[in-house]
């Protein structure tokens, strides 16, 4: 090996190395920040609304609100989503809403601390491509205003190129010391456009 | 070679295509540059930069304008240069390397597109990217994890938008650059050998002053597009974008309507991927391979099948463009409130009944599918797509306008809007108030809600018309009316009461002409009296024509010395007036009646003593929103309705 050999693979391990540093340091600087937003976490029960102002039967869009931070900013409270929330009246249709809940057995379906009222809540986001899901009183159902995807108002899709129902969020009554009775939601972000349920990131 | 023979415009043709294409590229790149040196990427700065793009620097408008409809012309120009390519096709002998970039050119610029809609972050622009954003995480096995590469995270945020901006600004650009570095470099020499060889004299059959004309032509069409922005349907920024919100009606912009139609075709998820990625990328390869495909077909029968792929799909791309914009005008007719009410009501009996026996039979869910499809016809859709079109056209004239009267303030231009009584205040009012309360017969956001009204309509409430109609008949149904006890009796009577012994007094025609006048000055005091603590806070919400008039009225009012006396006369026997009163019987008191401070603390607690007492007569039926809506909610509303309250002044 001569002298001139061994420079010459000193420079190629050389470069090799820093090419291979910044090839490296390329792909992990572009897969993203070591640490992101952050906020409450994902499992607290956001209180969305008090169980005396939802009219009955009719949904009715309520704000989730969550310190939350994006990137580098610190955490400020904001709205984070919303929710659609029905509240389910056994009284006033002959005992419907406890056999609903046996019969879909769907999660969404929560009983209050007594068994006379309940509430159901869904995501708004469509389970489409994730434009946000209206209520059409006139056909007491909803509806995904991009690509006319419907859902019933048990959330159960109809018609359209939703490949699933409405996505049901874990809800329930719950009687605060002041002695009213709020609905709280467990907010969760799915993926859109496949059949399956699959949570989206951190909350 | 003679095959060009029988149109010897041919190559020449393609030529000044492909000049007008990098011409067209050229000046994007050009406007980019200009815009990049305003444009600030980030979530609180960025509609605020374009906003300062379009409003502060000189020809601003028309350098945005430029590169907005450049864009969309280079979508049109680069697919039209592959089609003139594809019928032409081998006749002309276009080099494999020029075809396959001329192909890839398209789809690089709709990434581009997509990417460069985000950056305003504004409404449009967020609402737009999301469809092609989710589409991209249907790719098989990766498509999450590309998805989340693209935005930098698995929500749009602060990462997403500086991502967007560089693979806008830098990476799409590199990419269109080599491609067409690589497709430009055997073509201008001319493989075809059919007529490069003059190309310097005649530009291959055109004279260079007819290509300068082309390209003089383009710029004088963008140009115009871009003065004559307020023609066209394309506002130059719609409000700045609240992600939680979802209440924009996205759509893409015009050049990608056919694809938007196309998506709603698929259905279910493997139907997604069949139409969105599968569909698409098999064409684009077939296009690619296209040179090598058919190179063993006889030149007639490829030519041949190439014009009729390209009609076929023209005529889709026009047909499903048409019935995108058809579909969203059904029924479309903007302007009046929709009246859900009394359909509402009929559907509840026949919902209740539908599901009653669904649930007795223990019928499965796909039993009620048909049903439901029956009852949602598109013109429902498309009359609330209109709703919401208005909707987000008032939200973007609201911005625009506080973000000129206060400036856009450091944590970004949503704190304006959120803070804002006049955009908050509806929202609140249909939210909260809705149920029992109307304003102007609706909800605050024009629409009628399901349960019937049970309280007064507070559209110009403190004002002096409404004060005046309340005084005329204090049970009208606009006023105390349909307010109801517990028992379902009137709730609140004794102003009808003594309405009706004033009526009694008054003998002759001249004592009601009388009682008339000092009503209407006891009106005109009483208006003034919402007005009375009018500050800067709440005048900068208005426009200076409205600050100016809400000034004047409290001004006037403090000369009106009958309708004072007359209340202290007569009101202030029940009605206090800053806690004093002359008789025993307790009303609500009067002092800055009408007023943000006094309706907040109206909506706080109405039975505070003040205003209401919790039992006995005239007790308060309201509830308290003390905790169910913050100080802050409060005022809004309250600031809504003083701020408003002469709109309806007749």
């Amino acid at each position: 090996m001569t002298r001139r050999d061994a420079l010459r693979g000193l420079a190629m391990a050389f470069h090799t190395a820093w090419v291979g540093l910044m090839v490296w340091g390329s792909a992990a600087f572009l897969g993203g920040p070591r640490r992101t937003g952050r906020g409450e976490g994902g499992d607290a029960w956001k209180r969305v609304a008090r169980l005396e102002d939802l009219p009955r039967e009719r949904p009715v869009l309520c704000d989730v609100r969550a310190s939350r931070s994006d990137g580098f900013w610190a955490a400020v409270p904001q709205r984070i989503g919303a929710v659609w929330v029905r509240r389910v009246e056994p009284d006033s249709t002959n005992g419907r809403a406890v056999a609903e809940g046996r019969v879909d057995g769907s999660e969404g379906a929560a009983s209050g601390s007594d068994a006379h009222s309940s509430v159901r809540a869904w995501q708004s986001i469509c389970p489409h491509l994730g434009c946000g899901i209206e209520f059409a009183p006139s056909t007491g159902g909803f509806s995904c205003p991009c690509h006319a995807s419907t859902f019933n108002s048990d959330g159960v899709q109809s018609f359209g190129p939703s490949p699933r129902d409405m996505d049901a969020l874990e809800c329930r009554v719950i009687d605060a010391d002041s002695g009213e009775r709020w609905v709280e939601v467990r907010y969760r972000e799915f993926e859109t456009g496949v059949a399956a349920r699959i949570e989206r990131g951190p909350t | 070679m003679t095959l060009g023979s029988s149109r010897p415009s041919g190559e020449a043709l393609r030529r000044l295509a492909w000049r007008l294409l990098l011409c067209a590229l050229a000046l994007q790149a050009a406007t980019g540059a200009l815009l990049m040196t305003v444009y600030s990427p980030g979530t609180t700065s960025a509609w605020g930069s374009v906003l300062a793009i379009e409003r502060d620097f000189p020809a601003g408008r028309l350098i945005r304008g430029l590169h907005h409809f450049g864009s969309q012309a280079l979508i049109i120009l680069s697919a039209s240069y592959v089609a003139l390519l594809f019928v032409t096709g081998r006749r002309l002998g276009t080099p494999a390397r020029h075809w396959r970039a001329a192909v890839l050119v398209p789809v690089l610029l709709t990434a581009s597109c997509v990417t460069g809609w985000l950056l305003p972050w504004d409404e449009r622009g967020y609402w737009g990217v999301q469809v092609p954003v989710n589409l991209v995480g249907l790719v098989p096995l990766a498509g999450e994890r590309l998805r989340s590469f693209l935005l930098g995270g698995d929500i749009f945020g602060q990462y997403t938008l500086t991502r967007f901006h560089a693979w806008h600004v830098v990476w799409l650009p590199a990419c269109i650059l080599a491609i067409v570095r690589f497709a430009g470099h055997r073509w201008s020499r001319g493989t075809n050998g059919c007529s490069s060889n003059s190309a310097n004299q005649t530009d291959g059959g055109f004279n260079a002053a007819v290509v300068t004309s082309v390209l003089a032509l383009y710029v004088a069409f963008l140009v115009a597009a871009a003065w004559l922005r307020p023609l066209s349907p394309d506002p130059s920024l719609t409000a700045p974008v609240d992600p939680a919100a979802r209440n924009y009606p996205a759509r893409p912009e015009w050049t990608f309507l056919w694809l938007f139609q196309w998506l709603k075709m698929f259905h279910g998820e493997w139907g997604e991927r069949i139409g969105a990625l599968f569909i698409p990328a098999l064409g684009l390869a077939a296009l690619l391979a296209w040179p090598s495909l058919t190179r063993r077909w006889r030149p007639s029968v490829s030519l041949g099948t190439a014009r009729i792929l390209t009609a076929v799909f023209a005529i889709a791309v026009v047909f499903l463009t048409y019935r995108a914009i058809a579909e969203d005008r059904v029924g479309g007719t903007a302007g009046a409130p929709t009246p859900f009410a009394a359909e509402n009501n009929d559907r509840t009996g026949d919902r209740s009944v539908t599901s009653a026996k669904r649930s007795s039979e223990n019928a499965p869910d796909s039993a009620a599918r048909p049903q439901a499809k029956e009852r949602c016809p598109e013109e429902i859709r498309a009359t609330r797509l209109a709703d919401q079109r208005r909707e987000a056209a008032r939200r973007a004239e609201r911005a625009l306008f506080l973000a000129d009267r206060l400036g856009i303030p450091f944590e970004g231009p949503l704190k304006l809007l959120q803070e804002d009584p006049l955009s908050q205040g509806p929202r609140l009012f249909a939210r909260h108030c809705s149920t029992c309360h109307r304003y102007d017969g609706h909800d605050g956001l024009g629409h009628i809600p399901p349960e019937p009204a049970a309280a007064s309509d507070l559209a110009g409430f403190g004002g002096s018309a409404w004060i005046r109609g309340f005084l005329s008949n204090p049970n009208a149904s606009r006023y105390f009316g349909l307010i109801l006890g517990e028992g379902g009796e009137p709730g609140h009577t004794r102003m009808a009461e003594w309405r009706q012994e004033q009526d009694d007094l008054a003998f002759t025609s001249e004592d009601r002409a009388a009682l008339e006048r000092r009503l209407d000055s006891a009106a005109a005091f009483l208006a003034s009296q919402g007005l009375r603590e009018l500050s800067d806070e709440d005048l900068k919400w208005v426009t200076d024509e409205k600050a100016l008039r809400l000034r004047e009225t409290a001004a006037s009012a403090a000369l009106l010395q009958d309708g004072r006396s007359y209340f202290f006369e007569e009101c202030n026997r029940c009605h206090a007036y800053e806690g004093q009163r002359t008789g025993t019987t307790r009303a609500p008191e009067m002092g800055g009646y009408g007023g943000a401070a006094w309706i907040a603390r109206m909506i706080a607690n109405p039975a505070n003593d003040e205003l209401y007492r919790a039992t006995g007569r005239e007790k308060a039926i309201m509830p308290s929103f003390e905790t169910r809506l913050s100080a802050d909610e409060r005022l809004l509303i309250a600031r809504w309705l003083m701020l408003t309250r002469e709109d309806f002044q007749d």
